[in-house]
């Protein structure tokens, strides 16, 4: 059955510095509770609300990116609601009603279906700048425990609260666009999807002939697309059955993979917006636009389209776009002269594949090697010095093991005595030899296989080999022959 | 007055505060009246062209690049046993029998 | 009715050593102990020893001339404004036990500039209040009548000085709550321009109307605070971003240098008594030679009501934070949060803050909002543009208030006679103008004030013809009880 999906995204600016309204870390998670906090982001009566300059920097840039309708002024408004996390029993937040302007009045996003590898098109019906609040823990069941046991160091985190209009046409491309947006996030130098929690994300979804129904709490984008499935497939039955989807807010249980109505009281919708009177409206100035402008230069899109006119193929193009740092070492190893095809091999595929096979992140820009690292392998490569495969095998995962190395200390010694080494396989592999000789062709591979060997982790060309052998071999023949 | 008292009513939900029947009754006298004389504001701008006022210079408001950092220590305002053995706040949650 | 020493007296005779500073504490400790128990202008009093060793550090600076612009001198500081060193309730049971962690920018430039703190100020609770008598605190009672009130909030502020409890104090002004009090007590008291004093660590009422302001037994002295307390800070967006304004030095107002004006609609409604006086004071500065032209000011007539919804609508979002959480209560058993917040609010909150509460709700209500908040932000523009366009031409002289200090009880029944008692001062505070109280004569023993308004950072007008005035009427100094 078709579906209605809108997403709402919340994504924290871990990488603000500061957060939004005081100059406490924006990356609180190193910290043991409550010591990331500061009259400010507690709410402390008299305390005042100071916006950073970085963070509106970074929502602009956002605005940009998603090609947003921008305001002249930009106006935070209070939203009401009491919660034992949220420390003024309001949230400071950019409501557009009331007085309020938020970083984005409406605009869109195209994300690559990378199923498909078509562009599709979302709109974005608002981007808000908003405080997050602090963490509530529970002793046991959030239904039974005595006390919610609240950690304010996430309070006031920088928050940006993307919602896109019910554009969305499945599960699967609602993940794909959330990855999309935290890339293009990324990019900006606003977030680091990685962190724990540093997003989450409601869906809205309703079927034909039903209600529209919430679902909140989603933390990974594999969730966005399970708990959209689940949600859908419910709803569908209900209708199929000829029921009735009710509206309603439910809540995704991502450990048993299901939906469920929340089992607590939802709080009233009635939040008492009214423009923050401590906080006066900030004017876009050229300077911050230009700013913004600049910090939202780099999109996936835009990067995409550079790496294919290289003439990469789209697969590898997107597995290097997909990582920031692989797409900067690409560009510039490009630039300094690099092959592309070979350079999109090493970084796109088999570098980006060692650090996965190790288990480290390849979108932390500390596992890549420097951009001239990757220029001098794959010249290498160009020249013949080297073939691809003895740098794939040989180098790249020492690399990957210490990414600052010199490439001549990584570079493997190159076997000089080629000869040698067939004719001590040649003597060795007596059988082999005799089996080509009587017409057995593959015995050949094998033989290559054993000179390959032979050579220990030294470099050495197979096809190399392969001729070499191929000489020796027939001369062996020649004889035969004239006998 | 039914109307304004149920209108009352509705506020003190939103304001989260108890009050007993009969002061819920005096209240909604009080705030009855006061509300009635505090809606001939409405009145006096009805049919005219203006836009509100928030902040009363309408000057945009700087942002900051950096601010002294102020971190205090809930201890320093908290009562201790309103922390738990983490140092997180503990505010009543459930009605524990 | 006797003569004090005023603060700039103090500073001069400190200096030239006729007077010494410990000298001085003990005779002002000696005055709270005589009169406090009757008059109840303190919550919290620093400890007689306290006060004494700072005294003793101020005489060494004096005699290594090393002095600071108030060094020595006894300042009181209403009980709403944050100080690390002494609680700091609001007049509220809600705060009854809170410390605050942090100093407001007021009190930390007081105490650079050597001025010692006596103690925190009595004052209607969360300055709700035109009378002081809505203390958690008991009722704070005018010093040159027991059986009266001295107006409110900053009543304490006010009594300290009439006593001679202090040498200069802070109260902050939201509606008035500095100027009525000044008239009710011939102190002086200057609400300035909003956004010239930081608001940081001023427990908010209504943000977008109050400031906090000196209060003192001359106008000299009142500028002399200001100087000191005035100026940008970082901390609060909304303070003015300009150098602390330099008042202490100037010359009385000339007539022919500038005129006075008296809007019909801020006199019309004023008891005899008051009229009288202030009459009486005009015609001294029109037979000085001054102009005082007649004028009118028809937007005053809503101003009232307009100024009640901000300011409760702007309080009832400050005063969500009082859940019983950060600020917790012992005589709230725990249980179901949501129950929890009500009961703590209901037990730590008086009658008049909850009353206050519930109508800020109301009138930020949907299906209200429109025709309250709204409504009152538009009537906000009217006022304002009417006061500064008149300001212009004129100071605006009015009495402070309509009624004289009214006795202990008798205002407070009914909501809208106390709301009445506001009617010339909120205009101020509407149109974000400075505006000052100070005594203008007596009647029947008891102080009448005036006030005059003016322009957007006019405050050296109003200290100048404030000084002119001084001299005319020879109340510079006065204090209540036998000399
Ligand atoms: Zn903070």
């Amino acid at each position: 059955m078709k579906a209605k999906i809108g997403l709402e995204i919340h994504v924290q600016l871990s990488e603000a510095g500061s957060k939004l309204f005081c100059d406490c870390d924006s990356e609180y998670r190193k910290y043991p509770p409550n010591r990331n906090v500061c009259p400010v982001c507690l709410g402390l009566p008299g305390a005042l609300p100071v916006p950073s300059k970085r963070a509106l920097t970074l929502a602009l840039a956002a605005a940009k990116a998603f090609n947003c309708k921008i305001p002249e002024r930009i106006v935070f408004t209070r939203k009401h609601y009491f919660y034992p996390d949220l420390p003024k029993n309001y949230q400071i937040t950019q409501f557009e009603k009331v007085g309020g302007a938020p970083v984005c009045l409406g605009g869109y996003v195209e994300f690559l279906n990378t199923d498909t590898w078509e562009w599709v098109r979302v709109g974005i019906r608002r981007v808000n700048l908003e405080e997050d609040p602090g963490r509530t823990y529970y002793e046991g069941d959030i239904l039974t425990s005595r006390y919610a046991l609240v950690d304010f160091n996430r309070s006031g985190v920088p928050l940006l609260e993307i919602v896109t209009e019910p554009d969305v046409r499945s599960p699967r491309e609602a993940r794909l666009l959330v990855e999309y947006i935290l890339l293009t996030l990324e990019y900006i130098g606003a977030t680091n999807p990685r962190l724990e929690g540093v997003f989450r994300v409601d869906a809205n979804v309703s079927v034909e002939g039903g209600e529209r129904v919430e679902v909140k709490n989603i933390g990974s984008t594999l969730d966005v697309e399970k708990a959209l499935k689940y949600e859908i497939g419910r709803q569908t039955m209900i209708v199929e059955r000829g029921g009735k989807v009710e509206r309603e807010t439910r809540h995704w249980d991502a450990a048993r993979g299901v939906t469920k109505p929340l089992r607590y009281k939802e709080e009233e919708a009635e939040y008492l917006y009214f423009p923050d009177p401590d906080l006066p409206p900030v004017r876009v100035t050229e300077d911050l636009l230009a700013e913004a402008s600049k910090t939202a230069s780099r999109s996936p899109k835009a990067i995409f389209e550079t790496v294919r006119k290289l003439g990469v193929k789209r697969e590898i193009a997107w597995s290097i776009v997909s990582s920031p740092p692989a797409a900067d070492r690409f560009l510039e190893a490009v630039r300094l002269g690099g092959d592309p095809q070979v350079l999109a091999r090493m970084v796109g595929v088999d570098y980006k594949g060692e650090l996965r096979e190790r288990g480290l992140d390849p979108n932390d820009p500390s596992r890549w090697p420097p951009a001239k690292t990757l220029t001098e392998l794959a010249k290498l490569v160009s020249t013949g010095e080297y073939t691809y495969d003895s740098i794939k095998g040989l180098v790249l995962p020492r690399l990957a093991e210490n990414p600052g190395v010199e490439v001549k200390a990584v570079l493997p010694e190159k076997v000089s005595d080629i000869d040698s080494l067939v004719e001590e396989v040649l003597k060795r592999e007596v059988k082999a030899v005799r089996d080509y000789l009587s017409g057995k062709k593959k015995a050949l591979n094998y033989l290559v296989g054993a000179v390959m060997r032979a050579a220990r982790g030294r470099a050495l060309d197979p096809r190399e080999a392969r001729k070499r052998l191929m000489e020796r071999l027939e001369s062996m023949k020649e004889p035969q022959g004239e006998g | 007055m039914e109307d304004g008292c149920r209108a009352v009513r509705r506020a003190v939900e939103l304001a989260r505060i108890a009050f007993t029947s009969e002061e819920l009754e005096r209240l909604c006298k009080e705030a009855s009246r006061i509300a009635e004389y505090l809606a001939s504001v409405g009145e006096a701008v009805k049919g005219l062209d203006v836009e509100p006022l928030y902040h009363v210079w309408e000057e945009e408001g700087g942002l900051r690049d950096r601010i002294e950092d102020r971190r205090v220590p809930l201890e320093s305002f908290l009562p201790p046993e309103r922390l738990d053995g983490e140092g997180r706040v503990k505010v009543p949650w459930r009605e524990v029998k | 009715m006797r003569k004090l020493k005023t603060a700039y007296e103090l500073v001069e005779a400190y200096r030239n050593g006729s007077l010494d500073p410990v000298e001085h504490a003990w005779r002002v400790i000696e005055e709270i102990g005589r009169w406090e128990g009757r008059v109840n202008a303190y919550i919290t009093l620093e400890a007689p020893e306290a006060i004494i060793i700072q005294a003793e550090e101020a005489r060494e600076r004096y005699r290594r001339g090393e002095h600071r612009p108030l060094e020595g001198v006894l300042v009181a500081v209403k009980d709403n404004i944050s100080t690390s060193f002494m609680p700091t309730t609001a007049a509220s049971r809600m705060l009854e036990k809170y410390i605050p962690p942090f100093n407001a920018t007021v009190v930390e430039r007081l105490v650079r500039a050597g001025a010692i703190v006596v103690g925190k100020t009595n004052m209607d609770e969360f300055a709700m209040g035109s009378t002081s008598e809505f203390s958690a605190f008991g009722p704070v009672r005018n010093p040159w009548d027991l059986e009266r009130v001295p107006g409110g909030s900053s009543g304490g502020s006010a009594a300290c000085l009439a006593y001679g409890g202090c040498d200069l104090s802070l109260g902050s002004d939201t509606g008035g709550s500095i100027r009525l009090p000044a008239a009710y007590t011939a102190t002086v008291g200057i609400k300035p321009t909003y956004g010239l004093v930081s608001r940081y660590g001023l427990i908010p009422y209504g943000n977008s109307l109050e400031q906090i302001g000196p209060m003192a037994r001359s106008v000299k002295d009142a500028a002399l605070l200001l100087e000191v307390i005035g100026g940008w800070d970082p901390r609060d967006s909304t303070s003015l971003r300009i150098d602390p304004p330099k008042l202490s030095n100037l010359e009385p107002l000339e007539p022919g240098e500038a005129s006075l004006c008296v809007p019909r609609e801020m006199v019309e409604g004023s008891e005899e008594p008051v009229a009288k006086v202030f009459w009486n004071l005009m015609g001294k500065l029109e037979s000085e030679g001054f102009e005082v032209l007649e004028a009118s000011l028809p937007e005053v007539s809503k101003a009232l009501p307009a100024y009640y919804i901000i300011a409760l609508a702007e309080a009832a979002s400050n005063l969500a934070r009082y859940d019983g959480g950060l600020y917790p209560r012992e005589d709230v058993e725990a249980g179901d949060y949501w129950r929890h917040v009500a009961e703590a609010r209901a037990r730590g909150f008086g009658w008049e803050v909850k009353k206050r509460i519930v109508l800020g709700s109301y009138a930020l209500s949907e299906g209200y909002r429109d025709e309250y908040y709204i409504a009152a932000t538009k009537v906000r523009r009217l006022v304002r543009d009417a006061v500064l366009r008149l300001a212009r031409k004129c100071i605006i002289a009015s009495p402070a208030a309509p009624i004289l200090p009214p006795r202990l009880g008798e205002r407070i029944t009914d909501p809208l006679l106390l709301y009445a008692m506001d009617v010339y001062t909120v205009v101020a505070n509407l149109a974000g103008v400075p505006a000052l109280a100070m005594p203008a004569g007596f009647s029947q023993g008891l102080p009448v004030g005036v006030q005059f308004m003016a322009y957007r950072l006019g405050e050296d007008l109003l200290v100048r013809l404030g000084l002119t005035v001084e001299e005319m009427t020879g109340l510079r100094g006065v204090a209540a009880g036998e000399g």
